[in-house]
């Protein structure tokens, strides 16, 4: 990596100017419209949806089969960054990372509320309570299973094995360099930066949009503050400004703290819900989910609503193309992140480890705090339900009412969103500065502020301009060309690990070698004999 | 005129290379001869020299005494040959040196890609971007009869051209083989009317076959031959063909339609330059 030069702004032209001007561009329109700009988002959103819905299906699908293909075969046992790599971190301590890029704002926001709400608007017909449960787990783990991963694995390891093993810069465009060559440092290679910083920033908003809501609601529901656009708005700012902060004192490591307490804060949260909430309905129903999932994996994975009737309609629109199109539009996030810890390690061990240790993780939280809402549901009908349509954002706080030490957990709560948003906020603008100045770890200070600021500032104005719906669409429109972009990486990967194979072919080789000083010795002692006669 | 450049690996086995290398200068006119050695032990160690104790002068010059005296005893005039001993810097360096040198012709002993120094060669081969040719230790290499497996690909050009280009290279015999299969994709209907699918196939293939052969060889007598592979592979189907007809000689791409990526050798040339296919090879690239 070179070394930043300057001292408050060392930035990729090319990149970095794009980038911001389409941002601004996007902020100050949303703010002059002003409330029109709801319906534009909604529109944006229906026909992206409806006509390329298909597609975006059938590409999150084959991102997956991609993955599996490429841990399983030939190539499974190439080593990211060259034969002799070693791991950086030990087996236990990169499967905790692994755990803590699952956990994130979105878990907590959606734990509860998303097979609450399916369970109530069922996306295939059912009358039975019971089979209904098991849709809305069904699709949820649909959600945030596999699939999710399989987009994180593609980008975390072509970016992985193009840094490690090629030794390019840690950015985006280096991963096109089997396609592009040396093109990669040009036009092209700028475009595909600019199309990442984009999507990695409004898939960054839109999660930091999700947490002040429910951030907002829990403050809603300790203190009595006012849940609404200008408290979320006031609470961004403050927020923003305790990350940015962070960022400018140096304090690397306080956020390096804040994001291990983050993690463990999580796993205890998780415990209490286990003990507290109905423990032996939550193994039982966890471990049936997982067998559901995989029974109905083609089923509900392919799954386009084809033959739906046309009142469910649209379900599938503000669900599980938002999810794939949120999932691909942050994927250089996450993508960067497990890259950076996953040096020395070998394709499949890459692809297993990402498939499988995140997955298993939300799951469980899925299972503790989605089953348990239901549950609860179930016992008492109505009672978290409507909440849930009522505001997504406070199903949590509603749950745990129901158990004990409510105002103690929905604290924690609280404070664990906040923290996470200030950790997202720190270490995405960490990426997109990156990105932005051309695969730089060290770059100046004054860029990190501008894109925390930046992201901070999306977030509102989305809020501003249509709260979740324009959440929503910011994520699926910026998702959606960076499908090509992914599409393009599955070629180019393949193309590197190809090339990566035929230099590796290799057999006994110390062997050869002792055989081979064996012939070497005999002729340098058959010319010392001849030179003496 | 060619400059052929020949790789050796200190094993009995070099003197039969040498006497197809000598048997090919007779055919051919050959304008330079280029004796290489790769010392292995580079990869290693940092400092070859002293890896081996009591040596009584540098390796290098030890080597390339010996090398220069078998191929004088061979009746190479030392006029015209270099012995070239690669002693640092890895298989890259001596790769890129390869693909940057004046050669235009690699010799390989067929013995020695998967035995003996098999990691060196089998990887060399893959990454030179020079045609390569794959001598049989135990026959004489001979140019008479020469058979062109060909899918018609643009690899198949490049081996024209190389025939065509060739000063001195003129064979007695040309065939031009190709092994025809039945696209998998009939595979449900293949049982009710395979023997009419085989015929369209091969009528296909005739087509394509005369206007490769036509259109490369223009002046000149080809012999064409269709082949319906059936259950047997493509490598198994030119080698039979080969050895059944007592060919001298297999030219073809380093592979065929399947794939553009340069670096990988095809399924069927990697099969025909296993050292168990006992025929000579000249691949392509």
């Amino acid at each position: 990596m070179a070394k930043a030069k300057k001292k408050y702004f060392d930035v990729h032209g090319p990149v970095f100017w794009p980038a911001s001007v389409l941002i601004v561009v996007f902020i100050a329109t949303t703010l002059i419209v002003g409330e029109p700009m709801e319906r534009v988002f909604g529109n944006i959103q229906d026909g992206i949806s409806n006509y390329t819905g298909w597609f975006l299906v059938i590409a999150v699908n084959v991102f997956l089969f991609f993955c599996i293909f490429v841990g399983f075969s030939k190539f499974g046992s190439i080593k990211l960054g060259g034969e002799n790599a070693e791991p950086e971190f030990t087996k236990g301590a990169w499967f905790a990372m692994l755990f803590s890029a699952g956990m994130g704002i979105g878990v907590i926001f959606w734990g509860v509320a998303e097979p609450m709400y399916h369970f109530t608007h069922p996306p295939i017909p059912q009358e039975d309570e019971v089979l209904r449960m098991e849709q809305a787990m069904n699709f949820t783990f649909l959600h945030w299973g596999m699939h999710a991963w399989g987009i994180y694995a593609l980008v975390g390891l072509s970016l992985a094995y193009f840094t490690f093993s090629r030794k390019l810069p840690l950015t985006i465009r280096s991963v096109f360099y089997p396609i592009l060559k040396e093109k990669i440092y040009g036009w092209p290679g700028d475009i595909i930066d600019v199309l990442a910083v984009l999507a990695t920033l409004f898939g960054l908003a839109t999660s930091l949009g999700f947490g002040v809501q429910q951030v907002s609601s829990g403050l809603n529901y300790l203190l009595g503050w006012p849940d609404s656009t200008l408290t979320q708005i006031l609470l961004i700012l403050g927020i923003t400004l305790i990350a940015t902060t962070s960022v400018v004192l140096g304090i690397n490591k306080g956020v390096k703290f804040l994001s291990e307490l983050n993690i463990r804060v999580a796993g205890l949260f998780l415990i209490f819900m286990l003990i507290v909430g109905p423990t032996l309905f939550i193994f039982d129903s966890f471990i049936q989910n997982i067998g559901d999932y995989f029974q109905k994996f083609f089923e509900v994975s392919f799954w386009t609503e084809a033959y739906s009737r046309s009142e469910t309609v649209g379900w599938q629109n503000s669900w599980t193309l938002f999810y794939w199109a949120w999932w691909i539009s942050w994927s250089p996030f996450v993508g960067m992140f497990i890259a950076r810890v996953s040096k020395g390690r070998t394709v499949r061990e890459f692809v297993m480890g990402v498939l499988l240790v995140p997955t298993l993780l939300t799951f469980l939280w899925m299972t503790t705090f989605g089953g348990s809402g239901l549950w609860v549901e179930i016992n008492n009908p109505g009672l978290i339900s409507e909440s849930v349509i009522d505001n997504v954002s406070t199903s949590l706080f509603v749950l745990l009412k129901q158990f004990p030490l409510t105002t103690i957990t929905s604290a924690i709560g609280v404070v664990l969103v906040i923290n996470f948003f200030v950790t997202s906020s720190d270490s995405g603008s960490l990426v997109i500065d990156s990105i932005t100045a051309g695969g730089k770890l060290d770059a100046p200070v004054g860029q990190r502020i501008f894109w925390a600021l930046t992201e901070g500032g999306v977030a509102a104005v989305l809020l501003v301009g249509g709260g979740l719906t324009a959440l929503q669409t910011a994520a699926i429109t910026t998702g959606l060309p960076f499908t090509f972009v992914l599409i393009l990486m599955m070629y180019s990967l393949l193309k590197g690990l190809q090339k990566e194979h035929a230099m590796n072919i290799k057999s006994e080789k110390e062997a050869d070698v002792e055989k081979y000083s064996e012939r070497v010795k005999q002729i340098a002692e058959k010319r010392k004999t001849k030179e003496k006669v | 005129m060619a400059k052929l450049l020949v790789f050796l690996d200190l094993t009995p086995m070099d003197s039969s290379l040498m006497e197809n290398v000598k048997r090919i200068t007779n055919e051919m006119s050959i304008e330079k001869i280029g004796f290489c050695h790769y010392v292995e032990i580079q990869e290693v160690t940092d400092n070859v020299n002293s890896y081996f104790k009591d040596l009584d002068a540098p390796l290098d010059e030890i080597l390339r005494d010996e090398i220069t005296e078998t191929a004088e005893q061979f009746g190479f005039l030392p006029d015209n040959f270099e012995v070239l001993i690669h002693i640092r810097g890895g298989k890259d360096s001596l790769t890129d040196w390869v693909n940057n040198s004046e050669y235009d012709l690699c010799i390989f002993g067929k013995k020695v890609i998967h035995v003996g120094t098999g990691v060196f060669s089998g990887r060399l081969c893959r990454l030179v971007e020079k045609p390569i040719l794959f001598v049989t230790e135990s026959t004489l290499i001979s140019m008479d009869r020469v058979l062109v497996p060909t899918e018609f690909s643009h690899y198949s050009k490049k081996v024209v051209n190389l025939i065509n280009g060739l000063k001195d290279f003129k064979p007695k015999d040309i065939t031009a083989l190709h092994v025809y299969h039945v696209p998998p994709a009939y595979f449900p209907f293949i049982s009710e009317q395979s023997d009419d699918l085989i015929e369209k196939a091969k009528a296909h293939a005739r087509k394509k076959m005369d206007h490769f052969v036509e259109k490369s060889f223009p002046n000149r007598h080809v012999q064409r031959e269709l082949i319906y592979a059936g259950e047997n592979t493509t490598a198994k189907v030119i080698f039979d063909y080969a050895v059944t007809h007592h060919m001298d000689l297999v030219i073809m791409g380093v592979k065929g339609k399947t794939d553009d990526d340069n670096i990988l050798i095809g399924s069927v040339s990697e099969n025909l330059i296993k050292r168990d296919k006992n025929i000579p090879v000249l691949l392509v690239k």
